[in-house]
């Protein structure tokens, strides 16, 4: 196939619904990177090898503006993205050590806020209940 | 021995004494002896008297020389005494002027002190009040109304996304990014078409929907973003990301070339 061809919509790419339609993938896109996975997978097909995928990424910083980062989902992609414009950084993503690694403190991360939460709601009924053992 | 003589060496003598408190012990020596000289002392034309007189005039005429001298001397002496007097008088009212420079000086000095760290604290000041200025500059450029940020809160919490559910253990399938399910539901991966290798925005998604994937009418996930604003766009871009942006260091410049192309149509194992 060659190179520069759009995803079936080549003359859109100048009118506003095909920059719509790109405004949507590129959003998706870049939220995939929060996926370790996904990235090792990148990483072992020689994308981060490819020189316009790497300014590819440059180009996708936009997303840390605000007026576009209020539609992220994910905003640890933003972290991730940034991560992405070293060398070394994508270099080390072909392991899958690596991956697996970046995947377990992303979750225990993820974790970390539901559990000062879960430990902040004991505390608070604990003392609610003494609060109604004195009352009475 | 010649009184001319006699008198020019006296002179002479008193001259060179110096101001001190001997000078009229020497004055004093000096007509003792001068009183003692013998009578066979010449004294020109009082040849004619009596040797008795002689000795007598002789005598009175030195003594009451002396005592001219003296007196002389005396008056000398006076003149100079007030002239210490007065110098005295002058020394003191110097050292008094001194003493009031030097406390000037050390006004002047405390002033300086003063005046040093008061700039100190005006620039300190001014400093901190320019760097509020500038704070508060910065935080009004990026002033978000309050219902944007609840808005926005109420995005990535409501679907676990920054916060694991707190029924969450391993082995639950959620993950704090889109997973494989996810991704594939996207509009991305619903691309199905096959020409959809280069690096224009869609690239990997076409490892994901090379087509052999079926055609999940998954349900609307939330990551999807239904409320986006259609007019939102992603900025202008040029189509090629061949090309070189601005400044952009050159960093994979031997492994540029061929991968993409092929790497597309190779097998595409989504893990």
């Amino acid at each position: 196939g060659c190179r520069g061809a759009r995803v079936g919509l080549p003359a859109m790419e100048t009118d506003d619904t095909g920059n719509r339609l790109r405004f949507q993938l590129e959003l998706e896109f870049v939220q995939c990177l929060a996926n370790p996975n996904y990235l090792n997978f990148l990483a072992q097909r020689g994308y981060f090898k490819d020189k316009s995928f790497v300014n590819y990424l440059k180009y996708l910083l936009y997303w840390k503006e605000p007026e576009y980062a209020k539609y992220l989902k994910y905003p640890q992609c933003l972290h991730m993205l940034e991560l992405l414009q070293y060398e070394h950084f994508r270099k080390e993503l072909v392991n899958a050590q690596c991956a697996k690694f970046i995947d377990e403190q992303q979750i225990l991360h993820w974790q970390h806020y539901s559990r000062k939460r879960m430990r902040l709601q004991q505390a608070l009924a604990e003392q609610q209940q003494q609060n109604n053992t004195s009352v009475k | 021995m010649n009184g001319k003589f006699l008198f020019a060496f006296i002179n002479k003598i008193l001259q060179h004494t110096s101001f001190g408190t001997n000078k009229f012990h020497i004055r004093y020596l000096l007509a003792h002896i001068i009183l003692d000289l013998p009578s066979s002392c010449n004294l020109g034309s009082l040849s004619y008297r009596l040797p008795s007189e002689v000795e007598e005039l002789e005598t009175s005429f030195y003594f009451k020389y002396i005592l001219e001298l003296l007196i002389q001397r005396d008056g000398e002496f006076q003149e100079l005494m007030k002239l210490a007097l007065d110098q005295g008088k002058i020394h003191h009212e110097m050292q008094l002027l001194e003493k009031v420079v030097e406390k000037r000086d050390s006004d002047i000095q405390q002033l300086q002190k003063q005046l040093k760290e008061a700039e100190h604290i005006l620039a300190t000041a001014v400093y901190q009040a320019k760097e509020k200025l500038k704070s508060i500059e910065k935080a009004r450029k990026g002033a978000v109304s309050s219902e944007e940020i609840i808005k926005y809160a109420h995005r990535i919490s409501a679907s676990n996304a920054v916060c694991a559910p707190l029924t969450w253990v391993p082995g639950d399938p959620r993950r704090p990014y889109p997973t494989d399910l996810e991704m594939r539901s996207g509009l991305l991966g619903q691309m199905n078409n096959p020409s959809t290798n280069g690096v224009n925005g869609h690239l990997p998604g076409d490892a994901l929907a090379a087509g052999r994937l079926p055609d999940v009418l998954a349900p609307q996930y939330p990551w999807q973003s239904s409320d986006i604003s259609m007019n939102m766009l992603p900025p202008n871009h040029s189509n090629d990301f061949m090309l070189e942006p601005p400044g952009h260091n050159k960093e994979n410049e031997d492994d540029v070339e061929v991968m993409s192309t092929d790497s597309s149509s190779s097998s595409s194992d989504s893990d």
